[in-house]
């Protein structure tokens, strides 16, 4: 059974996505910030790896990058609520949604989701990733 | 006093002629006794030899021995001077002319010395004779009338030539008067072209006197440094006014921006938020459609729910387009007019009857930087908001694309570079002056609800800064409502990387 690490720190994000991906035939393993789920990974290598970019303790550039580094061969799927925060402010070239998910794909993401998605373009999204 | 008095060549006459008032008569009167004193003179003295003359021949000769001899002789006296009467008192016997009446009262009246001592037209004289012991006299009478005339007619023309004198001399006053006043006036009307504005008008004057030379050329002198004064003063008012406008502008533009900046990171974090809670709503709602299949009799609430959620997504969507300010795609050069003659075609359709459509793209304009799908939005968003402003009574909606044009009164630096502008107007309604303020904040519409959702002036605004323009509103309650999209062109956007 291909198994999928959701690092995401909403829980009901992460539990929902468990959810879907269990019923779907996946076998889903959670973590709840970017460094829980760096260790999570090393320690049980998942499939398929789902993580939220803004996230506290490491976030989801940096999880991306340290997965990468170790295993070239992980399959990453990079997601975002988008937005816009921090110091930047309103003004051009603030990172945004799009610069957020430019930012995943140069860091090594294989697909990149702003949310919310639906189930069945998850699903898929997956099961593509898994086959290749 | 009246103005012309009061004129130089009004008071130059007026002294000249009160002037002559005193000397002219004394003169008249001086000249014309000293003519008479000496003609009667002289004609006195004339008399009185002529008489002697005659009485000394009487008395040497023999002629008082003959009455005839002696009427002959007084005949003779009468033609040689000119006599009214000639007559001889010689041994008590009065002897006159023949060739004229001797008067009566000739031995009474003797002799008149004076010229004017009688009143009547006749000078008598009086010259006593003897001869060998016998006394006697010799009368002569002589016309006063051509001496009187002369006299007369000397006068007449001593008049006369003082008058012509006062009225040549008073006549040269004036000419010499306004030979003066004539570059006064010219230095006077040059003056008043300087007070009205004209700096260039020179204050100098034909004239070669010297005083009105010299008063000419500090007076030019005062004019120049006073143009100059008042060009340094002018040129610094209109500098300082720009810059206050341009202050003013800036400072607005500042905290409109500032606003936006902090509503704009405000939705940013409230899409972020709402996108999260979406992901358990979409996927769970879906996972239970799924689950209990079609014939369940909460499938159609479930799908409802998932309809909104659907729906929410979507608003989030375009309330980041807000915060987004650079599309995925990279910009390209774009050809303005073409993209808002392509979006007025698509919203022709849409357009009710009561509006004219009024299109003003032509012309040379330049290309902007940009992404023509945006710029399609920016145009459709603005006219849809114009007419809605008009649905109700109609109207006239105006579209424009040319190459930005300074005004006078232009907020921004006179080296800014060119750009494109866009305007929307419409005849609708006009917006009062708080609701503008607050048109590019995202949710905020002053459409019924259900109407509209307050975001697509937010995404112009979005869609515009992105670009690197900057767009304004102009509008007044019943006058209609403008837009103002101005875009940098590519050569500028080129420039200015930075933006």
């Amino acid at each position: 059974m291909p198994s999928v690490l959701v690092i995401d720190d909403e829980a009901d994000v992460r539990n929902s996505i468990r959810l879907v991906l269990g019923r779907a035939g996946f076998e889903v393993l959670t973590a709840d910030d970017g460094l829980t789920g760096v260790e999570g990974f090393f320690k049980q290598p998942a499939d398929v790896v789902i993580v939220d970019i803004i996230m506290p303790r490491s976030n989801g550039i940096e999880v991306i990058r340290k997965i990468r580094g170790s295993y070239p061969g992980a399959r990453i799927i990079a997601i975002t609520g988008g937005g816009n925060f921090g110091p930047f402010g309103y003004k051009p070239g603030t990172i945004v949604t799009d610069s957020y998910l430019a930012s995943a794909s140069q860091s090594g993401a294989d697909a990149v989701m702003t949310k919310p998605f639906h189930r069945k373009d998850l699903i898929a999204l997956v099961r593509s990733l898994v086959k290749n | 006093m009246p103005r012309t008095l009061n004129t130089l060549v009004g008071r130059l006459a007026l002294l000249q002629l009160l002037i002559y008032a005193v000397l002219l008569p004394a003169l008249f009167y001086q000249l014309q006794a000293m003519i008479r004193t000496n003609a009667v003179s002289t004609f006195t003295q004339r008399a009185r030899a002529y008489t002697a003359s005659l009485a000394r021949e009487l008395e040497l000769g023999d002629i008082l021995e003959s009455a005839t001899r002696t009427i002959m002789f007084l005949d003779g006296g009468v033609e040689g001077g000119g006599c009214v009467y000639a007559a001889v008192e010689f041994n008590g016997r009065l002897l006159g002319s023949s060739v004229i009446e001797t008067p009566a009262w000739v031995q009474s009246r003797g002799d008149d010395v004076a010229f004017f001592k009688s009143l009547d037209t006749t000078y008598a004289v009086s010259i006593p004779i003897r001869r060998d012991g016998a006394a006697g006299a010799l009368y002569l009478g002589f016309d006063k009338q051509p001496m009187l005339a002369q006299l007369r007619s000397a006068r007449n023309q001593i008049a006369l030539a003082l008058v012509a004198f006062g009225i040549a001399t008073v006549a040269a006053a004036v000419l010499l008067a306004r030979l003066v006043a004539l570059p006064l006036t010219q230095l006077r009307t040059a003056s008043r072209k300087v007070a009205q504005g004209d700096s260039t008008a020179h204050l100098s004057t034909h004239s070669k006197m010297v005083e009105i030379v010299d008063l000419s050329t500090d007076l030019e002198f005062m004019r120049s440094e006073l143009v100059g004064t008042a060009e340094r003063l002018r040129a610094e008012m209109r500098q300082r006014q720009i810059e206050q406008v341009e202050r003013g502008a800036l400072e607005s533009q500042l905290r409109h921006e500032q606003r936006l900046a902090t509503i704009g990171t405000f939705a940013g974090g409230l899409a972020h938020e709402f996108n999260n809670i979406l992901v358990p709503l979409i996927l769970y709602t879906e996972e239970s459609l799924d689950e209990i299949g079609a014939e369940h009799p909460v499938h159609e609430n479930l799908d409802r729910i998932l309809k909104a959620a659907t729906r929410a997504a979507s608003v989030i969507y375009k309330l980041l387009a807000f915060t987004r300010p650079i599309a995925e795609r990279q910009p390209e050069s774009v050809d303005l007019a073409v993209v808002t003659n392509e979006a007025l075609d698509l919203s022709h359709a849409l357009m009710p009857p009561n509006i004219d459509l009024r299109r003003e793209i032509g012309g040379q304009v330049e290309r902007v930087l940009g992404d023509a799908t945006l710029l399609s939005q920016v145009v459709l968003n603005l006219c849809s908001n114009a007419i809605h402003a008009m649905h109700d009574r109609g109207g006239t909606l105006t579209v424009r694309v040319a190459m930005r044009k300074r005004s006078p009164t232009d907020p921004l630096p006179i080296a800014t570079p060119p750009m494109v502008e866009l305007r929307v107007k419409d005849t609708g309604r006009g917006m009062a002056a708080d609701i503008q303020e607050r048109i590019f904040e995202p949710f905020f519409t002053t459409r019924d609800v259900g109407e509209g959702s307050g975001l697509g002036l937010s995404i112009v605004h979005g869609i515009v800064a992105s670009m690197g323009g900057r767009i304004s509103v102009v509008s007044a309650l019943g006058a209609g409502t403008e837009f103002i999209v101005e875009l940098p062109t590519v050569a500028r956007a080129a420039l200015s990387p930075e933006i």
